[in-house]
């Protein structure tokens, strides 16, 4: 009985919708009051949040209006007062002067107002917090902007708290996200484009990009990828990611992301595009390159010794997190002569009383350290550091001294989880390679341990972000190619942008400091 | 779809079955840590005995402890088969440090076949210490308790390394060098000796020189003394404690070698083997019964002199009591020889240690006293 029935109630649902999506795409609005009012009810049917005001002008009685808006999202005192008394109040004399460009000019006392002809671009601004103006003596409808929504305030992003430097982070609303780039970048060169996207959703994207320091064919690109995406809905930006990413299966990350303002403005000026999402403070930069992975935006506003310090400890960090498990076990149970006598016999003596072998005791207790990680990752602040300390005594100690787990996998592995820790950007890709060269480490000792590095490194050179190479540079290796690298040189030194990104490639023209 | 499960779990057979061919886990393997090889008199067996780690006891309160395992076969390595028969575990060797061989072995068949096995085999480092027992057998000296750790091997390999670099008092050779000692054209092997000692209530490994081989049989010792001589010659000290009698008799002043340079260089000149040295020594005074004032130029020109001579005289005496007593070419001139005129050596090959025996010795030694005025007038 369902079987018959269910396709032909969805068939006969999916021709209406059909219809209507027809109607509203092609329809203009067609100037009979009664009948563009009627049919935006018809298209707001079963929403109770639309509200269609009828109003009447006292001293023409044949004068009506219809404003339509969404409750919640617009602001009812200032559409009472520069909208309603208006209208109702209006003195006419003769009916044939009005017009649309007199109402929006003399009478309207919005701050923006314009005139839509078609139900599809409606239907877009009145969901988007517009209200409409629908009147029997015009054509057109009118849309003024009133919005009032709630939206959180500005404050620090808590993924990404620094310790010196700006504290602001993004909202969800993506015109207070630009005008925070536009606070920071006072300057005609920066360009900040509109594009929708979302079936459904109908989501605001802002492209922001320095004029004649972004790389055109980059740009050209990003759009190409953009007009190919065909989704529903966008909630996030990492929907565009995944949809516009090179390598689509590679687990490292091809475009950055941040939701940090004063992040974003220093990337638009090496020369990176900014892509911004309405509903979410992440916004996506790129091109993005491999080193940007260990690069961090404090790197910039401390002392450049620290940094450099730093940035070397987080690729030493990459190398540790991805190969300590590895080499360790291909060390115990393949090549026990690496070691120096005294530490083979301590950890010998550590082992004799535990009964797994060595490879399925990492691969369990990487294991229960990334369920940990992951419990704790999600829960409330005080109830994350109780998990923390409880996984640590119960798997730590209790399993050491039960003689289930042996001493130095303990370390191992919270050496391994601690400085995977060190680059929260490849936390992704480190899960997978760390526990792939595990495996080959297992299996084949340092052999395979050479041979996962040696994948590791050819897909890593393999990786694109919008045409450019991230890790494999074009040019030979040369100081001003590495000052932002492993290292970070001090700023007097950085006089150009990374050569990969933009073409306009001059920051500093003399780089020399005043000498006083 | 289908493939890439199958194509999981094929690798996955890889991760867990472990196809390896010789993954072995720390916990299955039993670690030595030094041999000592003996022949057992009775039945003309090889008698091994194994120090390993004793990993069962050892623990987190107990520090580490060790087993002695013996086992005997008809060759060494049969011997060392046998022992895995009393043992779960197989033997490692890898990160043993110490071969330890009886004085009779060493005498009466030479040492190049054990070297050579060892080396064969892929397990052991070749820089493990190689040493000679002084004591009736090489047992004795491995079953000792070590004073620093309870691991006499490590101890026994740390003691050698240390007296060659600080007292220069026996010296450390490696499993390689010593066999290439015995291969190389013209050189000749010396191995370091270990002796009991009373230590308090204990007995104790000692280091006590040097043994001395012809091609690779047991010819002699040096005593710690002597051994210095010798290294003077080799230019092998790096530091070392010099005692020298003082102007009047009972009186002795005591120097320390700082470093010290020795050059010697062989010329076979008219049937004669002519050997020279020249040693450019840097001492300071560690010690002083009677009156000397170091702040004098010429009280410490005197002093100069006066150790230059003495080392002099020593270095005479040692050289020619080695001519005398061994008759053997202990220093390996011969290589020295052979890399400057190759032709030379390879007519006086069968004679050397004739040639050697009746060589003439020079010897120059310029002594520099260095950090003077530690103390007033010293």
């Amino acid at each position: 009985m369902f079987g018959i029935n269910r396709p032909k109630k969805s068939r006969k649902i999916k021709e209406e919708v059909a219809l209507l999506n027809h109607q509203v795409a092609r329809d203009e609005v067609s100037g009979r009051y009664d009948e563009t009012v009627g049919y935006l009810k018809e298209l707001f049917r079963d929403d109770d949040v639309m509200q269609f005001r009828e109003l009447q002008n006292k001293n023409a009685g044949d004068l009506r209006f219809c404003l339509v808006y969404c409750d919640g999202l617009v602001d009812s005192e200032l559409i009472g007062a520069q909208l309603i008394r208006p209208l109702l109040e209006l003195q006419l004399d003769v009916r044939e002067k009005i017009t649309a460009d007199a109402l929006l000019e003399q009478i309207i006392q919005t701050v923006s107002g314009k005139k839509l002809c078609s139900y599809r671009e409606i239907v877009r601004a009145v969901t988007g917090g517009d209200t409409l103006l629908i009147t029997n003596v015009l054509k057109e409808g009118l849309l003024f902007s009133v919005k009032k929504f709630e939206t959180r305030s500005v404050s620090e992003p808590e993924g990404e708290k620094i310790l010196s430097g700006p504290r602001e982070g993004f909202t969800e609303e993506l015109l207070s996200n630009l005008s925070m780039i536009r606070r920071k970048l006072r300057t005609n060169r920066l360009k900040m484009r509109f594009y929708t996207i979302g079936k459904e959703t109908q989501t605001q994207l802002g492209i922001a990009y320095l004029d004649e320091i972004v790389n055109e064919n980059i740009l050209k690109e990003l759009y190409r990828r953009l007009d190919t995406i065909d989704i529903d809905g966008v909630l996030d930006t990492n929907y565009i990611t995944e949809l516009v990413r090179d390598n689509p299966w590679s687990p490292f990350r091809s475009i950055g992301y941040t939701e940090r303002p004063d992040v974003v403005a220093g990337k638009l000026l090496e020369g990176r595009i900014a892509l911004f999402v309405d509903g979410t403070p992440v916004v996506l930069t790129l091109p993005y390159l491999f080193i940007e992975n260990f690069q961090s935006n404090e790197d910039y506003y401390l002392n450049f010794y620290y940094t450099s310090f730093s940035r070397f400890l987080r690729i030493l960090g990459f190398f540790l997190t991805v190969l300590v498990p590895a080499v360790y076990i291909a060390i115990a149970a393949y090549h026990q002569e690496m070691l120096p006598a005294p530490i083979l016999i301590r950890i010998a003596i550590e082992r004799q009383r535990v009964p797994l072998p060595a490879a399925l005791e990492c691969f369990l207790m990487l294991l229960v350290f990334d369920i940990l990680r992951e419990t704790g990752l999600r829960m409330p602040t005080n109830v994350g550091q109780t998990l923390g300390i409880v996984g640590a005594l119960v798997v730590g100690q209790a399993a050491v001294e039960a003689g289930l787990v042996a001493a130095p996998m303990i370390i191992v592995v919270a050496m391994a989880g601690i400085t995977s820790l060190l680059i929260p950007k490849m936390n992704a890709p480190v899960i997978y390679i760390r526990f792939g060269i595990l495996a080959l480490g297992a299996s084949l000792g340092f052999l395979g341990v050479t041979l996962g590095c040696a994948l590791l490194l050819a897909h890593v050179l393999s990786l694109h972000s919008f045409g450019v190479s991230q890790l494999a540079s074009g040019h030979k290796l040369q100081y001003q190619e590495i000052k932002d690298t492993v290292i970070r040189a001090p700023w007097w030194q950085m006089r150009l942008r990374p050569f990969q990104l933009s073409p306009n490639r001059v920051r500093e023209k003399s780089g020399k400091r005043e000498q006083s | 779809m289908k493939k890439g499960i199958v194509l999981i779990c094929l690798m996955l057979c890889c991760v867990f079955l472990g196809g390896c061919w010789n993954y072995q886990g720390l916990d299955t393997i039993d670690i030595v840590t030094g041999i000592a090889i003996d022949k057992n008199p009775e039945t003309g067996m090889y008698l091994l005995t194994y120090e390993m780690v004793d990993t069962a006891v050892s623990g987190k309160d107990v520090p580490t402890e060790v087993k002695y395992v013996e086992s005997q076969g008809p060759t060494l390595f049969g011997a060392i088969r046998n022992a895995k028969r009393k043992l779960i575990n197989k033997l490692y060797g890898g990160n043993m440090q110490a071969i330890i061989i009886s004085r009779q072995i060493a005498q009466e068949e030479g040492v190049l076949a054990i070297l050579e096995m060892f080396l064969r085999d892929g397990e052991p480092r070749e820089t493990l210490s190689v040493a000679i027992s002084q004591e009736e057998t090489a047992k004795s000296v491995l079953m000792t308790k070590g004073l620093d750790s309870k691991i006499i091997s490590f101890e026994i390999h740390g003691v050698i390394n240390e007296d060659n670099q600080t007292t220069s008092s026996t010296k450390n050779i490696a499993l390689y060098q010593a066999y290439n000692a015995i291969k190389e054209a013209g050189d000749s092997l010396v191995l370091p000796i270990l002796h009991l000692q009373q230590n308090n209530n204990d007995v104790t490994t000692e280091s006590n020189g040097v043994a001395l081989f012809r091609g690779d049989k047991l010819i002699g010792f040096l005593s710690p003394e002597q051994t210095l001589y010798y290294l003077f010659l080799v230019d092998e000290i790096k530091s070392a404690a010099v005692s020298l009698p003082y102007r009047s008799e009972n009186s002795e002043i005591s120097m320390e070698i700082k470093s010290n340079r020795s050059k010697t260089s062989v010329r076979y000149e008219n049937g004669q083997l002519v050997v020279s040295v020249q040693i450019k020594t840097e001492m300071n005074l560690t010690e002083l019964k009677g009156e000397l004032d170091l702040s004098q130029e010429q009280e410490r020109t005197w002093l100069e002199a006066h150790a230059a001579q003495f080392i002099e005289e020593s270095t005479r005496a040692f050289f020619g009591s080695v001519q005398t007593e061994y008759k053997t070419d202990i220093f390996g001139l011969g290589r020295l020889l052979y890399g400057d005129h190759p032709d030379v050596w390879r007519q006086l090959e069968d004679s050397w240690d004739e040639i050697f025996s009746q060589a003439q010795f020079e010897v120059q030694v310029t002594v520099d006293i260095v950090n003077t005025g530690v103390l007033k007038n010293f």
